[in-house]
């Protein structure tokens, strides 16, 4: 067969790729292509896998069982601790390493669900250990306050329950009379409070002395009618999951192991009485 | 042994050492590959043989990149659809194929497995066949040409359009059904 002007296509091709100096392109830019592509893969993988550690760090550690004392509408609740970031970061390397996948020289082969739930799976198992690990807690700390408009899940936690006025205090037990009756505790703002404790139970009575860090439920007082200027009615350890290298610890399975005297309702005219989430939080206190 | 007796894959292992070899697999798919480009809608014969000749020296450049696991004929069309896809992108174009002389045993493949009712509808010919095939979208008349008018298997589909056989397989039947709506068909019950 030849071409319109008469000249076989043979020798025309074969003409052109001496006239253009044409060479088969080296093996090893066909091999760097196809590894580079694998490459991506694996970084949108680890990525994604640290995307998925802080997702699950910020959604174990959003203090779901304070829901009803932190936030009486649950609708308000979920936007407010959604990853939302994570999510979005994790959505985009789902995408990203797809494409890469489906670029490698038999990717294309795969079906499109196949490749997607291998991704999702992969970064799931991968962020899951790197959670266990507590590589979610640095990720939504460190790389998170990076991000303008994200707040890391412990800095909101930290933010929630520093709100006295709402009832809800939390930091670090620096003092506990003997009696209980008054406690002070440094807030993550750094403010020293004196707390009364009269109406804390004994299991929160336990909690004070056995945790470095607590969440306290009470009510404001007003400082020129008392020494303090909160009054504990609950109080919980703060606890971190999946948090730190290596992680922390369970401490509160032993303290809630204790054999501890069952808890008793506050008297009538105790200010703890009015508190609208008291059966709520008896129910947590009372949790094994 | 003479390179016209060599396979496909021996003869690209040829042409990477001697340049001249590529010329046996130009003779072998230039008349393959113009009818699948005018299929695909390129239709002047100076753009089939610029196309043409793209193909080519794109395979040639690319030659360390055939993969010895698919077909030769797979990969070079592979590149002769991405190639002429191109084309049309450049010429801003929308593809318009053509039926060729050998349009008639196409039509017979498409007639029995179109799964028509009555024999008084199967009686369409290539010229109508064209101008249904016309009227679908781009992704189903790709897959319909290269089963029915260059008989290839779902694996080779596959392997040309870069996509999973079971997409290959999707894109049929959906295509099937769309080329039976667009010739005014009634499809048989099953």
């Amino acid at each position: 067969m030849t071409t319109p002007n008469h000249q076989p296509l043979a020798d025309k091709v074969l003409e052109q790729i001496e006239e253009q100096h044409v060479a088969p392109r080296p093996r090893w830019v066909f091999v760097v292509k196809n590894t580079a592509f694998w490459a991506l893969w694996i970084v949108c993988l680890l990525i994604g896998a640290a995307a998925m550690a802080a997702a699950l760090f910020a959604f174990t550690n959003a203090g779901w069982e304070f829901r009803e004392v932190t936030h009486p509408e649950i609708v308000s609740f979920l936007l407010e601790n959604v990853p939302l970031l994570w999510i979005v970061a994790l959505s985009l390397m789902l995408i990203f390493g797809i494409e890469n996948l489906r670029h490698t020289k038999a990717g294309y082969r795969y079906p499109m669900i196949l490749i997607f739930s291998l991704n999702l799976l992969g970064s799931a198992v991968l962020g899951f250990g790197l959670f266990k690990l507590g590589a979610g807690q640095f990720v939504d700390q460190e790389v998170g306050s990076r991000i303008p408009f994200h707040r890391p899940m412990l800095i909101k936690q930290e933010r929630d329950w520093t709100t006295p006025q709402r009832g809800l205090l939390s930091g670090a037990v620096t003092d506990v009379q003997e009696d209980f009756s008054t406690f002070t505790i440094q807030t993550f703002d750094g403010k020293t409070l004196t707390i009364a404790g009269d109406d804390v139970s004994e299991k929160g009575r336990d909690v004070l002395t056995r945790f470095p860090f607590v969440r306290v439920v009470g009510l404001p007082q007003q400082e020129e009618a008392t020494a303090t200027v909160f009054h504990a009615c609950f109080v919980f350890p703060w606890e971190v999951t999946g948090g730190g290298f290596p992680p922390p610890p369970d401490r509160t399975a032993h303290t809630f192991q204790m054999r501890l005297p069952p808890t008793e309702d506050f008297a009538d005219d105790s200010p703890c009485a009015a508190l609208q989430t008291v059966q709520q939080l008896r129910v947590l206190e009372r949790a094994p | 042994m003479p390179l016209s007796e060599l396979t496909d894959e021996q003869v690209v292992a040829a042409s990477l050492e001697r340049r001249e070899s590529f010329g046996v697999l130009v003779n072998r798919y230039q008349e393959r590959l113009t009818r699948y480009l005018r299929r695909l809608g390129v239709t002047r014969a100076e753009d089939i043989e610029d196309v043409l000749q793209d193909v080519f020296l794109k395979a040639y450049r690319n030659l360390n990149d055939f993969d010895q696991q698919l077909r030769f004929s797979s990969w070079i069309y592979r590149i002769a659809h991405n190639t002429a896809m191109s084309f049309f992108r450049a010429k801003r174009v929308r593809p318009e194929g053509m039926l060729v002389d050998d349009g008639e045993e196409a039509l017979s493949h498409v007639k029995s497995d179109l799964n028509i009712e009555s024999e008084a509808e199967r009686n369409f010919d290539a010229e109508r066949l064209r101008a249904a095939l016309d009227t679908l979208d781009a992704k189903y008349r790709d897959v319909l040409v290269l089963r029915y008018f260059e008989q290839r298997d779902y694996a080779e589909i596959s392997d040309i359009l870069r996509i999973p056989e079971g997409t290959v397989a999707t894109l049929i039947h959906r295509a099937k059904k769309r080329l039976a709506d667009a010739l005014g068909t009634t499809p048989k019950n099953v």
